[in-house]
C-alpha cells in the first residue's frame, strides 16, 4: 500500500522559512516609476513603485499629459490638452478649462476607475523673461483625487504644461 | 518564490498561436507577463508605463499578423484584394485577359445580274460575270456600326449536282415571262471588329523577350505577324510550345462536311500575346532565341557558356555557367532583329455592336473580283446592284470584362484542365474541336479490350437530313490531330467509327371504344417518335424497354399493351436503307435493359416506317 507520509513537502519545511530577507522580498513592485531612473540597490533596472497610491498617482499624470492619438495602439488614450492649449487665450479661458477638466474626467473614468477626481485648478505662469527663448508661459493644473478602494483620500498631483501658441 | 515551482513556470510555456488582433496579442502578453513577471511588475493597465510596452508590442504583432493574412490572402485568387495580384492569378490560371469582345452577324449580301439564253430556250444568270465578294469587304448598320467581311463569297460556287448555292430568284422578266435579270443572295458572316496592318521596325540588335505593343486597343484576334522575308510568326498559348495548327482547304470528296484539315508544323518563328486590363492594349512577345546562331546540339555545351571568374579561387570552381547563354537558344522561339514586323489584326467591339435584325442596310466598301472576261461597265453595273440585309441580329459583341468576371472565369478554369485525363475530358475535348476542322455528332469512350493502355473513341456524325452516319477519314485525322497536343504521353486514342444499330419498334394495343383506333395510334407513335429522336440518344445509352412501354401504356386511349418488341433493322428494306449491322435484340437484352454492342448507339432510322402499330 502507498504510504501518504511519504508524498509531498510540508509547510514547515525549512525552505518555506521566512527570514528577514524574504520578507523584504515579499514587497512587490507595482510599476516603473517615470520619468524613468535607473534603480539603486533593489534588483530591479529601473526605480519602481512599491506604493500603490505613488503609481496611481504616476498613471494619472501620465494620462493628464498624453495627447490622443500618441500611444500606439491605443489612440483613444489621453486628454489631449495640448491640442487646447493652441486655442486657449485669455478670452477663452474658462470656456479652455472646462473642456480640459470634462476630458480629464472622462479619460480617468474610462482608463483609471478607481480614481475619483475631486477638483481640478489652473493657474497660468506668463512668460517671465522675454530676452530667455526657453522662458515659456505655462499652464499648472493642480489635480486633486482621491482612491476610495484604498481609502487614501484627498491626494494632489500637479501636472505642468507648456502653452504652444 | 519557491525554486521547484518557479522551474514549472519557466518550462510550462502556455504560449497560445490563436491571437490574430490587437486587444487578443495584449491579453496574452499581460496574462504571460503576469505569470512570468508577477513578482517583478504588477501594473499592466492601460495609463501605466507597462501597459504601454505591453500595448506597443500588441501592435507589432497585430500589424505583423494583419500582413500575414494579406499576403495569405493574395496567394489565392479567391481571396486577393490587390488588382496587380488578382491579375497575375487570373494570367496563371491560363485565362486570357482580353478587352471588348465584337459581334458577329449573319448577313445576306444580294445583287442582280443579267441572265443568258441556254438552248432549250430557258434563262439561267450570267455565270461568268459572276463576282466573288472578297473578305474585308464592310457594311454598315443605319445606327453607324460597321461591319467586316470574314470570308470570301463567292456567288459562282456550285454544289455536288453542279447547282449554283446562290439562293436565285427572278429580278425582272421580259413580255414572254422569261426571266431578264436575276436576284442572287449568299449568306456572309461579317464581324464588327476592324482589321488592321501594323509595322514595327526591328533594328539590328539582339534582345531576348522582345515586346511590342499594338496601337489600338481591344485587339480581338491576332490575323498574322509576318517579317520581311514573309516568314509567319505563329500564335502561340506559352512560348514552351514550339508547334501550331494551321489550317488546309480539304481537296477531298468529304469537303463539304469538312471544308479544312489540320496540319501540325513546327513554329520556331512565335509569339504570345497578353492584353493590358486597364490600358486594353495588346504586347506580344517574341521568343528568346537569336536567328543568326543555330543551335547545333538539343543540349548545349555547357563549357562554351562558361564564365571566368578572376582573382584567387583556389577553393571554388574556376568556372561557373552564365545562365544568360542559354536564353539565346531557340528553345522558346525566335527573337525576331534586324527586319520590319507586320501585324495584321482585328479590334475594336462593344455591347453596343449588337445590332437589331434588318438593320445593317448600306455597303460602305466592298471589294470584289470579277473574270478578267467582264467588261468594266457590267463590273460596274452588278457593283452598284449590291445590297445587303442581316435577318438574324448581330450577337457577342460585349465590354471588356470586369476584374470580378475574369476572377470568376479563372476559378472555374481553374477545375477544366488543358489535357485529357478521364473520359469526361476526352469527350469534351472532341465535342470543343473548331467548327471549320468538322463536327462530331457523337462521342463515346471504352476501353480498349486488347490494350489496357488504350482508349477506344468511337465517333459518329450526322448527315444533311440529320441520319446518323460514319465520321469521315479527315475529320477523324483532325480530331487526331487535335487531341495530340493534350492527350498523356503513354496514353493511346484509338478513333473509330461508332456501330449504328438501326432498331424498329413493333407493337400491339386493346383500345378503348370510346376512342378512334387510328387516332390512337398516331398518338403512340407521334410519342415514340419524340422518344426515339436521335438527339436523345449517345453512343453507348442502353434502352430501357419499361419506359417504351410506359409510353404507349400512358397514351390517351390505350386500354392496355399486348406485344411490344425491338426489332433490328439491317441492310435494304423497301426503299429504305440500314447499316449492315446485324444486331439480335434477344442477345442484348438484360432485365428489361436493352444494351447496344460495344461503341454502339440505337437509331430509329425512318421513324414512319419503323414504327408500327395494331390494335387488336
Amino acid at each position: 500500500m502507498f504510504n501518504f507520509k511519504s508524498s509531498g513537502i510540508k509547510i514547515s519545511d525549512p525552505k518555506f522559512r521566512e527570514t528577514k530577507e524574504s520578507a523584504e522580498s515579499k514587497i512587490r513592485p507595482i510599476g516603473i516609476k517615470t520619468p524613468l531612473e535607473i534603480g539603486d540597490d533593489r534588483a530591479e533596472i529601473f526605480k519602481m513603485h512599491i506604493d500603490p497610491l505613488e503609481q496611481i498617482a504616476d498613471n494619472l499624470r501620465n494620462l493628464v499629459q498624453t495627447n490622443s492619438g500618441e500611444r500606439l495602439g491605443r489612440y483613444s488614450i489621453g486628454c489631449d490638452l495640448m491640442s487646447l492649449l493652441f486655442d486657449r487665450n485669455s478670452q477663452n479661458e474658462a470656456e479652455y478649462e472646462n473642456i480640459a477638466i470634462q476630458n480629464i474626467k472622462k479619460q480617468v473614468q474610462r482608463y483609471m476607475p478607481v480614481v475619483a477626481i475631486d477638483e481640478v485648478r489652473f493657474s497660468s505662469v506668463d512668460k517671465v523673461d522675454y530676452t530667455d527663448k526657453t522662458s515659456l508661459s505655462k499652464v499648472i493644473i493642480n489635480i486633486q483625487f482621491s482612491v476610495p478602494r484604498l481609502k487614501r483620500l484627498k491626494n494632489r498631483i500637479e501636472v505642468v504644461l507648456y502653452n504652444g501658441g | 518564490m519557491p525554486k521547484n515551482i518557479r522551474k514549472r513556470k519557466i518550462n510550462f510555456k502556455d504560449t497560445t498561436y490563436l491571437n490574430r488582433d490587437f486587444e487578443s496579442f495584449r491579453n496574452e502578453l499581460i496574462r504571460y507577463a503576469r505569470v512570468h513577471y508577477g513578482d517583478t511588475i504588477l501594473d499592466f493597465s492601460e495609463a501605466s508605463l507597462a501597459g504601454m510596452f505591453v500595448d506597443m508590442a500588441a501592435y507589432v504583432g497585430d500589424i505583423m499578423s494583419f500582413y500575414q493574412d494579406h499576403q495569405f490572402n493574395e496567394l489565392s485568387l479567391e481571396t486577393a484584394v490587390e488588382e496587380r495580384n488578382i491579375e497575375r492569378l487570373i494570367r496563371s490560371a491560363g485565362v486570357k485577359i482580353t478587352g471588348a469582345s465584337p459581334s458577329y452577324v449573319e448577313v445576306s449580301l444580294k445583287l442582280k445580274i443579267d441572265a443568258v439564253a441556254q438552248t432549250d430556250g430557258s434563262t439561267t444568270p450570267s455565270a461568268a460575270s459572276l463576282p466573288v465578294v472578297r473578305s474585308g469587304t464592310v457594311i454598315s448598320s443605319t445606327s453607324g456600326v460597321e461591319f467586316e467581311l470574314l470570308e470570301n463569297i463567292d456567288f459562282a460556287e456550285k454544289d455536288d449536282d453542279g447547282e449554283l448555292i446562290a439562293t436565285v430568284e427572278v429580278a425582272s422578266t421580259n413580255s414572254d415571262s422569261v426571266p431578264t435579270e436575276y436576284f442572287l443572295s449568299r449568306i456572309g458572316k461579317f464581324t464588327s471588329a476592324k482589321t488592321i496592318i501594323e509595322t514595327f521596325i526591328i533594328p539590328d540588335i539582339f534582345k531576348p523577350f522582345r515586346t511590342i505593343t499594338l496601337k489600338n486597343s481591344d485587339v480581338n484576334e491576332i490575323i498574322r505577324i509576318t517579317d520581311k522575308d514573309g516568314d509567319d510568326y505563329y500564335e502561340v498559348d506559352s512560348l514552351t510550345q514550339d508547334t501550331v495548327y494551321i489550317k488546309q482547304k480539304n481537296d477531298l470528296a468529304d469537303y463539304l462536311s469538312v471544308p479544312e484539315r489540320i496540319k501540325m508544323i513546327p513554329a520556331p518563328k512565335r509569339f504570345e500575346k497578353f492584353t493590358d486590363r486597364k490600358s486594353r492594349k495588346t504586347t506580344i512577345r517574341f521568343g528568346s532565341g537569336d536567328e543568326d546562331v543555330f543551335d547545333e546540339d538539343v543540349v548545349p555545351d555547357p563549357s562554351e557558356h562558361a564564365v571566368t571568374f578572376y582573382g584567387d579561387r583556389k577553393s571554388l570552381p574556376f568556372v561557373s555557367i552564365d545562365p544568360n547563354k542559354f536564353l539565346s537558344t531557340t528553345t522558346l522561339g525566335i527573337s525576331p532583329r534586324n527586319t520590319t514586323i507586320t501585324v495584321k489584326y482585328r479590334s475594336g467591339g462593344g455591347v453596343k455592336h449588337n445590332v437589331a435584325a434588318s438593320q445593317i442596310t448600306s455597303v460602305k466598301s466592298l471589294i470584289t473580283k470579277f473574270q478578267t472576261s467582264v467588261d468594266p461597265v457590267t463590273v460596274s453595273k452588278i457593283r452598284s446592284t449590291v445590297s445587303c440585309l442581316n435577318g438574324t441580329p448581330a450577337a457577342g459583341g460585349e465590354n471588356q470584362l470586369s476584374l470580378e468576371e475574369f476572377r470568376q472565369i479563372a476559378l472555374s478554369s481553374q477545375n477544366a484542365q488543358s489535357r485529357i485525363v478521364t473520359k469526361e475530358d476526352l469527350i469534351s475535348r472532341v465535342y470543343s474541336l473548331p467548327n471549320k476542322f468538322g463536327r462530331v455528332f457523337r462521342a463515346g469512350v471504352r476501353d480498349n479490350p486488347y490494350n489496357p493502355f488504350a482508349t477506344h473513341l468511337h465517333v459518329l456524325s450526322r448527315n444533311a437530313s440529320g441520319k446518323l452516319e460514319w465520321t469521315s477519314s479527315t475529320l477523324k485525322e483532325n480530331i487526331g490531330k487535335f487531341l495530340e497536343n493534350y492527350r498523356l504521353i503513354t496514353d493511346a486514342i484509338d478513333i473509330v467509327d461508332g456501330v449504328i444499330v438501326n432498331i424498329g419498334v413493333d407493337y400491339s394495343v386493346s383500345v378503348d371504344s370510346k376512342y378512334n383506333p387510328d387516332i390512337v395510334l398516331q398518338s403512340v407513335n407521334f410519342k415514340l417518335q419524340e422518344y426515339f429522336d436521335i438527339r436523345n440518344f449517345q453512343i453507348d445509352q442502353p434502352l430501357m424497354l419499361s419506359e417504351i412501354q410506359n409510353l404507349i401504356i400512358n397514351t390517351e386511349g390505350v386500354v392496355s399493351m399486348l406485344e411490344m418488341d425491338i426489332i433490328s433493322k439491317e441492310g435494304t428494306v423497301g426503299a429504305n436503307s440500314y447499316t449492315d449491322v446485324s444486331y439480335d435484340p434477344y442477345q442484348y437484352k438484360d432485365r428489361g435493359i436493352l444494351y447496344p454492342p460495344p461503341g454502339g448507339i440505337f437509331e430509329v432510322k425512318f421513324p414512319n416506317d419503323d414504327i408500327s402499330g395494331r390494335v387488336k
